[in-house]
């Protein structure tokens, strides 16, 4: 072995050293690493349940948030039909009465009219017929001679006795 | 104190309606001053008129014809009341 170059004390303490190097490394750094790396180990796969949990929550809520978005367009589109519809009707409602009323209107101002032309009327008839007694009254004082307005009497007596028969 | 000739005028014909009342007399207002003969004929045709004697009074806007007025009646043969019963008729005739 010498004639090898090998010392044997050396190789015996080198492996007496390489056993006590294991053992210690063993004991004292292997197990505590080892468990560290389990348990960080552990803690990833946590991790990732919870990552993969979450996401699942988000799909489910990014779900949920469509059905309720397409609900309330569903909803709102009913009641904006629902405002039409009753927009539409009171729209009528107004229109037939504010016809009904222009209606009225109309045959209120045609009947004033026509109440205001027949007092126009008789009005005009009865200056008419003031004016022209006025005028003949005028006439007759100019007219009548006093032998004219004898003969009226005259007439008026002859008249007078006829009737009397 | 001189009187005005208006409300002398005036007095004389209300005493005259007073007499009427009084006496058995008749008025009979015209246009111009009859004569006896008119009121004559006047009292032919209204033999109501006999027993009252007939006083005249002028009254220039009657325009012809005559009035009697005795106790509380009145006759009107008025061309002013046939213009008057005209202007009525008129105005029924529009009702």
């Amino acid at each position: 072995m010498e004639s090898l170059g090998i010392d044997v004390k050396l190789l015996i303490a080198q492996i007496i050293n390489f056993a006590l190097f294991f053992y210690i490394f063993r004991k004292f750094i292997a197990k505590p690493f080892s468990s560290f790396l389990n348990v960080e180990k552990k803690k990833e796969e946590e991790k990732e349940k919870v990552l993969s949990d979450l996401k699942k929550k988000e799909e489910n809520m990014i779900l949920q948030e469509q059905k309720a978005k397409e609900k309330i367009k569903r909803e709102y589109e009913l009641a904006v039909k629902n405002a039409k519809a009753d927009a539409v009707s009171v729209r009528e409602e107004m229109l037939q009465e504010a016809k009904k009323d222009s209606e009225q209107l109309v045959e209120r101002g045609k009947k004033q009219i026509d109440e205001e032309r027949i007092t126009m009327q008789k009005d005009l008839k009865t200056k008419v017929v003031d004016l022209s007694l006025v005028i003949v009254n005028r006439a007759l004082s100019d007219f009548l001679t006093e032998d004219m307005q004898k003969k009226i009497n005259e007439r008026i007596l002859k008249n007078l006795a006829k009737d009397v028969k | 104190m001189a009187i005005d000739p208006d409300i002398k005028e005036e007095l004389k014909n209300i005493l005259e309606e007073k007499n009427i009342a009084k006496k058995q007399l008749a008025m009979v207002v015209s246009s111009y001053k009859l004569s006896d003969a008119e009121l004559d004929n006047i009292k032919k045709s209204f033999p109501i008129l006999k027993k009252y004697f007939l006083f005249n009074r002028v009254d220039n806007k009657i325009q012809a014809g005559f009035i009697i007025k005795f106790d509380s009646k009145v006759v009107d043969l008025t061309l002013r009341s046939q213009l008057n019963n005209f202007k009525k008729i008129t105005y029924e005739v529009d009702r």
